[in-house]
Order: structure tokens, then sequence, then C-alpha cells
């Protein structure tokens, strides 16, 4: 069995995905999270200078759906068939792309400016999206984004969308009850509730 | 009923890291307890007057007011064992120092930019290209040829703490544009994994600058 290493920042972000698919799993792996004031050190060691990584037997992996999808086929996350995989990474592309939508705000220093930004980002881009992945939930019918059962999609949402709750409250939520039903019977996997009772807490 | 010890040390400054987290850091590597007094704006104009040149930061010390960001490092830096082996080498650690502060103030254009996007833009390349690129290149062969893991000397001093708060600045503003170098990258995360120094970073106020 391949050893699993993970390269991070002492963060949830781009990297939490992979932690939760191995957790589900039940697979061990090496979670390093280094500080800030490393990474200008590390990034040389890094294949394109950026994390996360996930090294298996001595190989660095970069990217993090790539990562995440790896890990998912060989643990049996991925889908039944190649329409559902593909399915799955449909979801998993969305997800991405609401974390790369919310970086302006992240990044943005003035503090009115960036509350203005989280507002936007979570009433137009956020709402939209909620909208959308909860009709399709409701046409799935299986309490799963993908097929009938687990696959990383409804771990990718999980994710997030309980990141978002933590930060904005689940108001934004209220008109989207399966989605709530999805982040909650994911949270309530053994595996997933004992990584994150055990996990570092880190703001994002 | 309890009493505390009075700090030693009070600094006044803004609600930011700029001139005064230098004499922060050193006072984080000392592990001595002060008032980080930050003043909100409106704040300032109440207390301008009495400050030495009505300007920030300011030590107070037995009761007695030091201004500039240097002299006050220096002071802190003497005290606390942050000021080499023996006078020369605190001569060279006062050099450097004086180096990154140079540095550090070609990026003042970039504030007087203001809203001005476009002068804004040339302010920061020219921060790259003009300053710090050439005090990372030189840094970088410094280190190189000493096989030091700190600036001056084989321990840390008041110019790698300069060093630090260059570089983090530097990391705010440039992002992954800032130049790969080995050796300053290598004392960037050896500072900043010092306890007493990672201790600061994680509890000090968050400000953009």
């Amino acid at each position: 069995m391949p050893v699993y290493k993970l390269h991070y920042f002492n963060l949830r972000g781009r990297a939490e995905l992979a932690r939760l698919i191995m957790s589900q799993a039940g697979v061990e792996f090496e979670d390093v999270r280094f500080e800030r004031t490393e990474w200008p050190a590390l990034k040389a060691t890094m294949p394109f200078g950026q994390v996360p990584v996930l090294e298996v037997d001595g190989q660095m992996l970069a990217q993090s759906n790539t990562i995440s999808r790896y890990l998912s086929r060989k643990h049996d996350l991925a889908g039944k068939d190649d329409w559902e995989q593909a399915l799955a990474d449909m979801y998993a592309d969305n997800i991405n792309d609401l974390m790369t939508g919310m970086r302006p705000a992240f990044l943005e220093k003035d503090a009115d400016k960036q509350k203005e930004l989280y507002e936007k980002f979570m009433t137009e881009t956020v709402a939209t999206h909620v909208a959308i992945v909860e009709k399709q939930l409701e046409k799935n019918g299986t309490g799963h984004l993908v097929g009938k059962e687990l696959t990383w999609a409804d771990l990718a949402y999980y994710g997030f969308f309980s990141f978002l709750v933590e930060k904005f409250g689940e108001d934004f939520l209220k008109d989207a009850s399966h989605l709530k039903s999805l982040i909650a019977l994911v949270a309530e996997l053994p595996n997933i509730k004992k990584w994150v009772e055990s996990r570092p807490k880190t703001e994002i | 009923m309890s009493t505390r010890r009075r700090n030693e040390y009070k600094l006044y400054y803004f609600n930011s890291k700029g001139r005064a987290e230098l004499a922060r850091l050193i006072l984080a590597y000392a592990k001595v307890p002060y008032d980080d007094v930050r003043f909100e704006n409106a704040e300032w104009l109440q207390h301008k007057d009495r400050m030495p040149n009505g300007q920030l930061p300011v030590l107070e010390w037995k009761g007695q007011l030091l201004p500039q960001s240097l002299a006050i490092a220096r002071f802190l830096a003497r005290r606390h064992n942050l000021a080499g082996s023996d006078e020369w080498q605190w001569a060279k650690i006062d050099a450097m120092t004086d180096t990154i502060n140079d540095t550090l103030g070609e990026a003042i254009p970039i504030y007087r930019a203001g809203e001005d996007e476009e002068k804004k833009k040339e302010a920061i390349d020219n921060f790259l290209n003009k300053a710090i690129e050439p005090l990372f290149k030189r840094l970088e062969k410094m280190l190189d040829d000493s096989g030091s893991d700190y600036l001056i000397g084989n321990q840390c001093s008041m110019a790698d703490l300069a060093f630090f708060s260059c570089y983090d600045f530097a990391v705010g503003v440039f992002g992954d544009r800032l130049p790969q170098c080995q050796h300053v990258a290598a004392l960037y995360a050896r500072v900043g994994q010092i306890p007493a120094i990672k201790n600061w970073i994680e509890k000090r106020p968050v400000t953009p600058f």
C-alpha cells in the first residue's frame, strides 16, 4: 500500500478535499502542513511551485482536483462508470470555480471593501449556484449528487459549503433543503466526523 | 488586591506593522512584555504634540520618549542580545539594517500613488526591480559565500529581524512575483520558525501593511 504524503499550508483550502477523501476511505496519510514563512523556501521543491502536492512513493502530483480524482478512483469514490465519473468531475470543477471566485474577496485587504466583495459573492455567485444544484439534487433523487452512492462530488460540496456556513451562517441555504441534507449526510459519516473533530482548526 | 508588574517598555504606533514592526520583532525575540499601543488616526492627533518629533513610532522607557524607528530598534537590540558579539559586528548589523530600511523606503511611492492604478503599478514594479531584486541578489550571494545561517556572524541579530520584516512585507506586495532566492528564502523560514517569532506572528493583529 503506497504511503501518501500531502503537502500544504496549515489550512483547509484546496487540500481539504483530498484529506476528506482519504479520511472517508480509511487511508492513512501524512498530513504535512507548513507555515507561510517556510513556503518561499519550499516552493522550489514543488513540481509547479504550488501546493497542494500529493507525494506517492516519492513521486509528486500537483493540482488539487487531480489529486482528489486520483485518490477517489483508487478508493472507490469516483463514480460507478465513465458517465458518473464525468459528472463527479463536473461537480468538483464547480467547486473549484466557486473557490476561485471567492479569491478576490479573500485577498482584499481593505475591510470594508472585503465585506462588500464577500456579500456580492454570496448573494450573486453562490446563490445562483445553490439554486441550480438544488434542482439537480432533487432530480437525481438519491440524496447524492452523482448516482446512488457517495462520491467525491459529495465530499467536495460538503468541504466548501460547510466552510461557507461556518463563515456566513446557514441562511443562504434556507431554500436549499436537499443541499442542506447532503451537507448533513456527509457530516454524519463516521470517518468524516472523526476527521473533522481531530483536524487542526483553521480559519479557511 | 493583585499588583501587575508594569511593563518596562511602551511602544506607540498606528495599528499597522510599518515602521514599528522591527521593534516589535526584537521585543518578541527577547520575550519581553511591553505595551503595544496602537493609535487610530483620530486618537493620534490628540497625542501628536507630546511626541518628540510629532511622529511615530516612539518608545517610552522610564518615563522618557525616544523617537525614530531605527534608534528604537538599536536601543532594544543592544539591551537584548541582538547586537552581535563585538563592535565591528554591531556596526555591520547596523549597516545592514540601514540598507534594508532604505530598501523599504522605496515602497513609499506605492502608498503615495493612492487610487491612481497606473502610478501604483509603476511604483510596485519599481519597488520590485530597483529595490527588492538587487537587495535579494546581494543577500543571496552574501549568505552563499558565508555559509552562515544568519546575515551577520553566526547568530540572530537585529539585521535578521529587519530582513524578516522586509521579506514579510514583500511577500504581501508581490506574492508569486517575489524573486526566488534559495538562501534568502531559507533565512526567512528560519527566522519565522524561531518559537518566539512564530508565536508573535500568530498572535499579532492582522493588518494590510
